[in-house]
């Protein structure tokens, strides 16, 4: 062996040496590299975990946000419609309240022509009668002869001195 | 000449006798020709429903068209034909 320039001396030193090195790097360098890139790749699946998570709520959210704003919209549509129908119900009641003044107006109107006709018509008569009566007590006074006014004259004696 | 007293006395007297005078005197105001016999009857009657009237005035009064109207104190009977003309004309036209 030496004659081969082998020295198993220096070769088992040299083997030694190597799993010591080997020993001594798995202690001190695998072992922590390999933790570390574990809890990297842990970390990078919990990352990936919470992207997907979030991903999965963002989605979630925008659904959400879709729904929300589904349910405004719908929300303002009802509201629209009932500002609408409130609106035109409104517009009829109005209306109605209107043509009732107006047929009130006209019947109070109509009311007091007929009552202002009325009047007139009274007034009419009464002066009519007025003035056929005085025509006639004219006339009457007039055209009574003597004889008998004189008839009428003791016709109240008479009845006088009966009740007296 | 007679005295202040005296005088005031005799006016008071007149005045009572004229007060007197008129409340027994009622009037009959009448339109058309009333006979002697019919004046008698009327003061008969009206002395028959006021004693105290003792003397019946008698007056044309043409207004009345005809009838008569008797009036003492504040009695009123009035049977004229002006006045049925007014009841008339006050019911037509009321």
């Amino acid at each position: 062996m030496d004659k081969l320039g082998i020295n198993p001396t220096l070769i088992l030193m040299q083997v030694f040496n190597f799993f010591l090195l080997m020993l001594l790097l798995k202690k001190f360098l695998y072992h922590p590299i390999l933790n570390m890139l574990d809890a990297r790749r842990e970390q990078a699946e919990q990352n990936q975990k919470l992207q997907t998570e979030l991903e999965t709520d963002k989605a979630g959210l925008n659904e959400q946000k879709q729904i929300v704003i589904n349910e405004g919209k719908q929300e303002a549509e009802k509201i629209m419609q009932s500002a609408q129908e409130k609106g035109e119900a409104v517009r009829k009641q109005l209306e109605k309240d209107a043509q009732k003044r107006a047929a009130e107006i006209e019947a109070e109107g109509k009311q007091r022509l007929e009552a202002e006709e009325q009047a007139i018509r009274r007034k009419l008569e009464s002066d009519v009668t007025r003035v056929a009566l005085e025509a006639a007590e004219s006339v009457i006074g007039q055209s009574l002869s003597a004889d008998q006014k004189d008839k009428i004259l003791h016709e109240a004696v008479r009845r006088f001195t009966a009740h007296a | 000449m007679p005295d202040q007293t005296t005088l005031q006395d005799l006016q008071r007297l007149l005045a009572e006798m004229q007060g007197t005078t008129s409340r027994s005197r009622a009037t009959v105001r009448y339109a058309g020709t009333l006979t002697d016999a019919q004046k008698k009857a009327l003061q008969t009657a009206v002395s028959s429903k006021f004693p105290e009237v003792k003397e019946c005035v008698f007056e044309e009064a043409s207004e009345l068209i005809a009838g008569l109207q008797i009036m003492y104190e504040d009695y009123l009977y009035d049977d004229s034909l002006r006045t049925r003309f007014q009841r008339l004309r006050q019911k037509l036209l009321s």
